[in-house]
């Protein structure tokens, strides 16, 4: 870039470059120098591409190459139009979307030079997908969502691929041990592994060997891996950072299984186990005991236990997200352990069909998450504790309630919903009008229909509410031409 | 030892060699001329410019040198920049042009780099009208060209 002026710069006393050469002060700008001009636009997003190129011939010349440097191309455009544009200008990404029919072999005759594929209900087969990759061995980031007809000589093709970081693959079902274990050990800098609904039944990875692997996320949602998968390939991922096992409802995993992954565990910031339902609690408990970095955590559906909880609060320091919902082995003293302990909890799901009661609202248990931003607690069984003694039933469960979310000042979406839940203003349902951020405001399976006064409260207690949803017809019609009437700028659903 | 910068107004500027040097341009003057008490002359860069200029390199005078990484995700993003510098860049437009211009003068990668993709976030999000009104650029292309450039280019329009 500074060519012209480096040239001058051998005698810089006698010819030190005039104000005439380059740049100049006042009236030049520097979107007239070609090169800062191009490189302005090359921390563009596609559509700013698109408007650069019919702003003048100068933004033309320097946008039009980083336009096409990505081709999107989806199904309802379906004609080859892009084709010598293509060529001409060259190219890093290929983003097939909904092309059924697509011409692969077109593309990998014209594409040479591709750093990222995607192809997303556009099915690949075994050879399709080898010529492609063969004509572009550089491809970094490889995502492949419909990998129905693949089977394990896919796998040998993309294993040729020395500089893959992230591989993306989803729906395929021939896979074999020796294939994946071929990919491992042959894309050294492989970062990002996401195999989600892939059939790993039989996939042990027993002959993995033990040298390090550079992942650092690892997705393996509904794919009925057996444990000793996890453990094979965890145990060689020492840099890990975030693993979902998610929806794997067979997985088994034990204390025994995690002890030994220990160290490698203790850098992990995401877990999801969400319906790992034979994940035993003693296995959460060891682990939520070995990985204080832990942000985000999701046991929706699983067994976790108070001992779960307790292990999250004293350990997990850093925790911001934990989904709860649908746990039916925690107790309302355990969820009060935590939520009175866990101060920097930022989004909360307890949505329960009942096994959680108002108990946890109990006036003299101040809940510590006081940045809580988001909150679920759909389904709560508001008709416990029962006794009068306490000041009266139903009622007063309300009113702890709503006294106690009043005091998450800092909640932007709140979720309130249940067979037992009445939102009514007489029993103090106002407190909630002190949630002076919310912006979100959700009701769900209520089984009593709002009241007018209740309606006509939501509508305007929250300055900033920009959505709100009824569910399950707790909003009578003419109410929602109300809301259209009232609150215009209202996002309703 | 400091070395003396004179700016387009005669006005002289004492700094480190150490920062004089983040620009490639004066750090090879430095290398070709040899140890000198000469005033390096800098007859592009006003007084008002190069305090600012000297400011950043102050600021980053420990910074180690970029390196090119070929192999990175060729898509480069603009919403990495340091708190420090996103505030050294809210200035008005004439001075964050006139920023560049030095920048790419003097040869400091970094600042250009800043300087950069704080105009692309200027452009982002907004119509070709509107680009154009926010840096004052006449349209030159005839209707039919531009048509035909819309034409072209409508696969990316969308999304």
């Amino acid at each position: 870039m500074a060519d012209s002026t480096a040239t001058t710069a051998g005698d810089p006393i006698a010819g030190a470059p005039t104000p005439a050469l380059s740049s100049g002060s006042g009236s030049v700008s520097p979107l007239n120098i070609e090169e800062v001009l191009v490189e302005i636009v090359s921390y563009l997003d596609r559509q700013s591409l698109h408007s650069c190129v019919t702003v003048s011939k100068k933004f033309y010349r320097a946008a039009i190459r980083s336009l096409w440097k990505v081709v999107h191309w989806k199904g309802t455009t379906a004609d080859n139009c892009f084709l010598p544009e293509f060529i001409r200008y060259g190219h890093y990404t290929v983003e097939l979307q909904d092309n059924f029919n697509a011409d692969l072999e077109l593309i990998a005759r014209i594409c040479t030079n591709l750093r990222e594929l995607r192809l997303a209900w556009t099915p690949p087969t075994d050879e399709s997908l080898q010529r492609i990759l063969e004509s572009s061995p550089k491809i970094s980031h490889l995502y492949l969502y419909c990998g129905r007809a693949l089977t394990h000589q896919a796998f040998q093709s993309i294993s040729q691929l020395a500089g893959l970081r992230r591989l993306d693959l989803r729906n395929m079902i021939k896979m074999t041990d020796g294939a994946l274990i071929t990919l491992l050990r042959s894309c050294p800098l492989l970062e990002h592994l996401n195999l989600e609904d892939v059939l790993l039944e039989n996939i042990f990875l027993d002959d993995l060997g033990d040298k390090p692997l550079r992942l650092r996320i690892l997705g393996l949602a509904r794919s009925y891996l057996p444990g000793t998968f996890v453990k094979n390939l965890l145990s060689v991922s020492p840099e890990i950072k975030e693993v979902s096992l998610a929806r794997n409802t067979r997985t088994i995993l034990t204390k025994e299984d995690i002890l030994p992954l220990q160290d490698i565990l203790s850098q992990l910031t995401y877990l999801n186990l969400d319906s790992c339902r034979l994940i035993e609690s003693d296995a959460m408990e060891t682990l939520f005991g070995t990985c204080p970095n832990l942000e985000r955590v999701n046991i929706g559906s699983t067994m976790a236990d108070d001992r779960c909880l307790n292990a999250l609060s004293t350990n997990c320091c850093r925790l911001q997200n934990l989904n709860l919902s649908w746990c039916n082995h925690i107790t309302d003293e355990g969820v009060i352990n935590f939520l009175t302990t866990c101060t920097t909890l930022k989004l909360l799901d307890i949505r329960t069909l009942g096994t959680i009661s108002s108990a946890i609202f109990h006036p003299k248990k101040l809940w510590a998450c006081r940045d809580l931003e988001t909150l679920n607690i759909t389904g709560v069984y508001m008709a416990r504790p029962s006794i009068a003694a306490f000041g009266g039933g139903t009622a007063a469960n309300h009113a702890r309630m709503f006294e106690q979310l009043g005091r998450l000042r800092s909640l932007r979406d709140l979720v309130l919903g249940g067979s037992t839940l009445t939102l009514e203003l007489s029993s103090g349902m106002s407190k909630l009008g002190e949630l002076e951020d919310l912006e979100s405001f959700r009701i769900a399976s209520l089984e009593v229909i709002l009241a007018e006064d209740e309606i006509r409260w939501i509508v305007d207690s929250w300055p900033k509410l920009k959505r709100i949803k009824f569910e399950s017809g707790t909003l009578p019609p003419p109410w929602k031409r109300y809301f259209r009437h009232q609150r215009p700028q209202l996002i309703l659903g | 030892m400091p070395v003396t910068l004179t700016s387009l107004d005669n006005q002289e500027f004492k700094v480190d060699k150490e920062v004089a040097e983040r620009s490639i341009l004066i750090k090879n003057m430095i290398e070709d001329v040899g140890e000198s008490d000469a005033p390096i002359p800098l007859p592009n860069v006003s007084a008002a410019v190069l305090t600012k200029v000297i400011e950043y390199c102050e600021h980053h005078r420990n910074d180690p040198v970029q390196v090119q990484d070929e192999t990175d995700d060729p898509r480069k993003r603009s919403n990495d920049i340091e708190e420090w510098d996103m505030k050294f860049m809210q200035v008005d437009q004439e001075m964050l042009f006139e920023i560049i211009l030095a920048a790419n003068y003097l040869d400091i990668k970094p600042l250009l780099d800043v300087g950069c993709k704080t105009v692309a976030n200027i452009i982002k999000g907004k119509t070709p009208e509107e680009i154009r009104k926010a840096f004052n650029i006449v349209n030159d292309f005839t209707p039919e060209e531009e048509a035909q450039i819309k034409k072209e280019n409508e696969w990316a329009e969308d999304r």
